[in-house]
């Protein structure tokens, strides 16, 4: 092992402080959240958040987990629309991201535009929301929750541009030794951009687990509401809540105590986020340091 | 093969010929309902089988009647669902279905109900929901007298003129409203210790409530004397009109410019509500009371209003409602007796609420609003219905107590008393806890008594159909420049003069004319 | 050379086509489809008539957002504050992302990188619950320290100076961790050998990431960089609404076209009026992405987004 020469015990240096000061500054809000799911609701009120709970309760976790199913549920959709959507938009994305990126593919350019143009103009939640409930009957199923966020453009462009930066050789030794686009998209670009698959993985399967926007607008039954959903439901509603009970000036008389605690929204975000954060560490495994390129050069 | 087909062919017309059967039976109420058109105006010649809600169901063909309530679902709402629909099954051969919008969803998904043409029949709808909005785009069915008479007879006899011209959109009535005239008062729940512990004397008027407040902003640093909330509870400064018998009205809750005078038809008329009186006084209170360390700093962005803080002790002052002040007692007496939190309702001449504070819409396009109606009718008057859907199943989550009052049982937090939206439906079946503090459910049932007239005005509705962008523009500078001013964090002079010359090049003067005709015109339709 | 008629060409690489009719249809149905319904903003729309039947209103919908006499500061603090966010957030991404790899402590890394992912999964509502806990005036951890330390507390919430800095803190603090992710990816792709080569010539890692690494994610940060100026005109909702909310006093140097728009229609039902202003920000994010795609063509065909 070489002695670590002077520029990089300086470079070591900076980083460990840059990174550590800011790895403490994302930390510290989480620690809040997670600290006050663990404090007993008087004290948040009295005190506001604080880092270390002054009073150990599981109070909060309790009263969100109270009626388990509802929780088991919530699970098993997101875990479902997770998983499956993630699979299904990766490998599409990264097949229509294949064929965009081939520079000799004369429609490629015009793809590329026919797809970002889809970003830039928007008619707004209307006409997307009666094309989706009343044209396509997509109402109330898991299918709603997966496919309307199959394809992102933004990902599939990124996904474009790591695939030019691959060697054509690599896929044309392929197609001299008799595969077909389809064969070597399988077998040597998915290979090849193991680094490039996950990074996306992770992102899709975080928006995927993170979306309440779909199950809000397209589910009403019980049983297929998302993880998400409920935790968006339980953070807003208070604040809803408030307005309304004023502005109806009397006519909505809510008692106030049934209102969810801080405690408990922080211990929902809890349950709802815990899991995949489990994910990214996983993912990490794939980003594996200078792979490939040795392929071509034998 | 031949064979297969004729026997299709029997078993069609055997079908075909027990559904003309069937239909004929059932008379031509249903056929009354057009499916196309969104406006279904009712021919007259409705049989009589549907006069009153009940009996006489075996005319009635089966049908399902969607609801939509707004806020978050309580835990046993199924359960009393279900009980709702076999009530309903047997008096008027409906079953009913109903969907609870949470309250974090429904600003979304109420306008998508009606851009989608969703199937519901029945919605909550109020003054606060923007009801004259949906009513102007031709989302609500329009009720006419027909309609009304013929399938809610006894809310036609029993809801009052008032409120059926509280409820016109457009001169049509596009929704029911509540049926009872609800106090409109404000009230102010206080400290009794502090009060005591610093010697101020007993609080019965403004002054003495200004009174209250400076002492304590002087004598005790840990607490905000009055942490008022603006975005909700801004209506205090009716208070500060210098005339508190007939204050200014129309828009005021809300911090929108075009405001007028109702009490009086002389003094009605469009004016700034930032340029009269009452708001010039309120303002210049609010920024001595921001100087003298009454107000909190931060108060534009407090998220908590002043009940809530109230109770977590961080205010001195609770404002709300007179009725739901009293839920606030309840609470604060329970947890902190040793507060002797006290009562003061300030003498002002409040009009009662608007009758469109609560009421129940039918859906432009449904397919059974004659059993809407009837439905809609059985909640309102009906002991039975109006229990049910307001305090739950009787024995498991309330008894009763009298006439008139409710004890909650163990059961009661699954479906808390009055939580699932049934304001809509309103009317004398109300009960109240046995814990509401006495003096309080009088108030509140006497009002109730009597029928109390409405000032000169209180009838007018303004639509800003024809000033649209204006207006949008304008609410938005108020928002701007002059909310600061209304928590006293900017003197009033150099607040108004920056909103009035940014709002006049925005076309302020043009909202106040097109207000000021729309008044015209009322007044020359109510002598 | 004549090219090849385009039919042939086609038919000669229909396994590509093939492959791209999943996403061409997707698109199709998902938003060709709805961008019709786009009209709404010329419209007068009711219930009743639909999107397509309502009666036209020409540009009426569109004048809200003018007469307000705000709407070049707010079209102006849009741009700006989307500018500082690519900015910023992107020098951090790149700087941390070296760092990260270059970093000899396995541990170190693997944790860091999952703590600085955290922010992203705090939803905009607590994170303005968590800024408002502590840069409030009477109660906020911020001012708490100042006081016990003997200095006065500053009034964050009223002071509009301040809030610049604070939101493009926020924003980098919620997004580099997450955006990092790229930069990572396409830093560990690199090839180590011609490093390692010119590490024994006796370049020291400053060198070798000034020379070596950073043109090799050119192409990562121009393809990041013209992706987020599609969106330039577009504010980030949730961050502004959460952390401003209803203080007025902030406004004019913290108010973006999504949250004035909003405010503006709070209390007017007119689904066309922000369909308009809809348009208006993807006419503008049009104009910028064309303009910003042809240049980046000129200079490098493989570089831009189309």
């Amino acid at each position: 092992m070489r002695k670590p020469t002077s520029d990089i015990v300086i470079f070591n240096t900076l980083s460990y402080l840059l990174l550590g000061v800011f790895a403490v500054l994302c930390v510290v809000p989480f620690l809040m959240v997670l600290s006050s799911s663990l404090t007993d609701e008087q004290e948040i009120v009295r005190n506001g958040y604080t880092l270390i709970p002054k009073s150990l309760t599981f109070e909060a976790y309790k009263v969100a987990l109270q009626d388990p199913l509802v929780i088991l549920r919530a699970y098993g959709v997101t875990i479902f629309v997770t998983v499956v959507g993630t699979l299904a938009s990766v490998y599409l994305m990264s097949m229509t991201a294949y064929v965009i990126h081939k520079r000799n593919f004369r429609p490629a350019n015009g793809l590329s535009f026919y797809f970002f143009f889809t970003t830039l103009f928007n008619a707004g939640l209307v006409p997307w929301y009666i094309l989706i409930t009343k044209y396509l009957n997509m109402k109330d199923n898991l299918l709603v929750l997966i496919v309307p966020a199959l394809f992102n453009v933004f990902y599939m462009i990124v996904m474009k541009a790591f695939m030019r930066g691959v060697p054509e050789a690599l896929s044309e030794s392929a197609v001299i030794d008799g595969a077909n686009e389809f064969r070597v998209f399988n077998s040597i670009m998915l290979p090849v951009c193991k680094p490039m698959l996950a990074t996306i993985t992770l992102f899709v399967a975080l928006s995927y687990w993170n979306d309440w926007y779909l199950s809000m607008l397209f589910i009403s039954e019980e049983k297929l509401r998302p993880l998400q959903l409920l935790l968006y439901n339980l953070v807003t509603n208070s604040d809803e809540l408030r307005r309304i009970m004023q502005l109806s000036g009397g006519g909505a008389s809510v008692d106030l105590s049934s209102m969810p605690q801080n405690s408990l929204k922080m211990a929902v975000t809890m349950i709802a986020t815990g899991p995949i954060l489990l994910l990214y560490p996983f993912i990490q495994r794939f980003f594996v340091k200078g792979l490939t390129l040795g392929a071509v050069k034998g | 093969m031949k064979n297969k087909q004729s026997k299709c062919f029997v078993a069609l017309a055997v079908v075909m010929v027990c559904a003309f059967l069937l239909t004929a039976c059932n008379g031509n109420k249903d056929n009354s309902q057009s499916s196309e058109s969104a406006s279904n105006t009712p021919n007259g010649t409705s049989t009589n089988e549907d006069q009153a809600g009940k009996g006489d169901n075996a005319n009635l063909k089966e049908v399902t009647l969607k609801m939509i309530l707004l806020g978050d679902k309580p835990a046993d709402a199924d359960l009393v669902y279900q009980e709702l629909s076999k009530m309903a099954k047997k008096d008027i051969n409906a079953n009913i279905e109903v969907t609870n919008f949470t309250w974090g969803e429904w600003a979304q998904k109420y306008p998508l109900l009606f851009s989608s043409g969703e199937n519901f029949d029945l919605i909550y709808a109020s003054n606060w929901t923007d009801y004259q909005g949906y009513a102007s785009k031709n989302g609500f069915l329009e009720l006419t007298e027909d309609l009304l008479s013929q399938n809610a007879p006894i809310t036609w006899e029993k809801t009052p003129k008032d409120a059926w011209e509280q409820a016109k959109v457009n001169g049509k009535v596009y929704a029911v409203p509540q049926a009872v005239q609800e106090n409109g008062a404000m009230a102010f729940l206080l400290r009794g210790d502090l009060r005591e512990k610093y010697q101020i004397p007993p609080v019965n008027d403004m002054a003495g409530f200004d009174a209250y407040l400076t002492a304590i902003a002087k004598n005790d640093q840990g607490i905000t004397p009055f942490a008022y909330q603006l975005s909700n509870e801004a209506y205090f400064k009716w208070l500060f009109d210098p005339n508190p018998q007939a204050y200014e009205s129309g828009s005021a809750g809300t911090n929108s410019p075009p405001a007028w005078n109702i009490f009086s038809k002389e003094g009605m008329n469009a004016i700034n509500h930032f340029s009269g009186e009452q708001y010039k006084n309120f303002a210049k209170t609010m920024f001595r009371w921001q100087k003298d360390g009454i107000l909190s700093k931060n108060a534009l962005s407090q998220k908590e209003n002043s009940s809530e803080l109230f109770q977590t002790g961080k205010s001195a002052v609770a404002l709300s409602s007179l009725d739901q002040i009293s839920n606030v007692a309840v609470a604060v007496n329970k947890a902190h007796p040793e507060w002797k939190s006290e009562l003061f309702i300030p003498k002002l001449n409040f009009p009662p609420s608007s009758y469109m504070q609560n009421g129940v819409a039918i859906n432009a396009r449904s397919k059974n609003p004659e059993r809407a109606l009837m439905f809609l009718d059985l909640l309102k008057w009906n002991k039975a219905y109006s229990d049910l859907t307001w305090y739950g199943i009787e024995g498991k989550h309330w008894e009763p107590v009298g006439d008139d009052r409710f004890k909650s049982l163990a059961d009661s937090p699954k479906y808390p008393p009055g939580a699932n939206d049934p304001w809509g439906w309103r009317g004398p079946n109300e009960r109240w806890s046995v814990e509401t503090p006495d003096e309080i459910v009088k108030e509140l049932k006497d009002y109730r008594m009597v029928a109390h007239e409405y000032p000169y005005g209180a009838n007018f509705i303004y639509s800003d159909a024809n000033v649209k962008n204006e207006k949008a523009a304008i609410n938005n500078l108020a928002e701007q420049y002059m909310n600061p001013a209304s928590v006293g964090l900017v003197e009033y002079e150099a607040a108004f003069a920056k909103f009035e010359s940014a709002a006049k090049k925005a076309g302020l003067d043009k909202v106040l004319k097109d207000l000021q005709a729309q008044i015209d015109a009322y007044k020359a339709n109510n002598p | 050379m004549k090219q090849e008629p385009l039919l042939r060409h086609l038919i000669k690489n229909r396994l590509l086509v093939l492959m791209s009719l999943p996403a061409i249809i997707f698109f199709l149905i998902f938003s060709y489809l709805p961008i019709s319904g786009l009209v709404i903003a010329f419209k007068r729309y009711n219930y009743q008539d639909g999107i397509f039947g309502s009666p036209w209103a020409g540009l009426d919908n569109f004048r809200f957002f003018f007469i307000s006499g705000k709407a070049l500061l707010v079209t102006t603090n849009t741009f700006l504050y989307n500018i500082a966010f690519i900015i910023v957030n992107n020098i951090l991404e790149i700087v941390f992302a070296i760092a990260l790899v270059e970093l000899t402590g396995k541990w170190f890394r693997k944790v860091t990188q999952s703590l600085m992912l955290l922010p992203y999964f705090i939803s905009w509502v607590t994170v303005g619950m968590l800024v408002y806990g502590f840069i409030n005036f009477d109660t906020g951890i911020v001012n708490g320290f100042l006081r016990t330390s003997g200095y006065e507390p500053i009034d964050i919430y009223n002071t509009p100076g301040y809030w610049p800095f604070l939101i493009i803190l926020v924003s980098a603090w919620k997004s580099v961790g997450y955006g990092m992710i790229y930069y990572l990816a396409a830093v560990m792709n690199m090839d180590t050998e011609v490093s390692e080569a010119a590490q024994i010539d006796g370049a020291n890692i400053f060198r070798r990431t000034w020379h070596l690494t950073l043109p090799h994610l050119v192409p990562t940060i121009v393809i990041l960089i013209l992706l987020a100026i599609g969106n330039i005109f577009r504010g980030d909702f949730g961050l502004f609404y959460q952390l401003v909310q209803n203080n007025g006093v902030l406004y004019d140097k913290t108010d973006v076209i999504d949250t004035f728009v909003f405010r503006s229609l709070l209390t007017t039902r007119e689904e066309g009026m922000a369909a308009a202003a809809g348009f208006y920000q993807s006419a503008l994010c049009f104009i910028t992405i064309i303009a910003a795609n042809f240049m980046v063509k000129k200079y490098d065909k493989d570089y831009s987004l189309f």
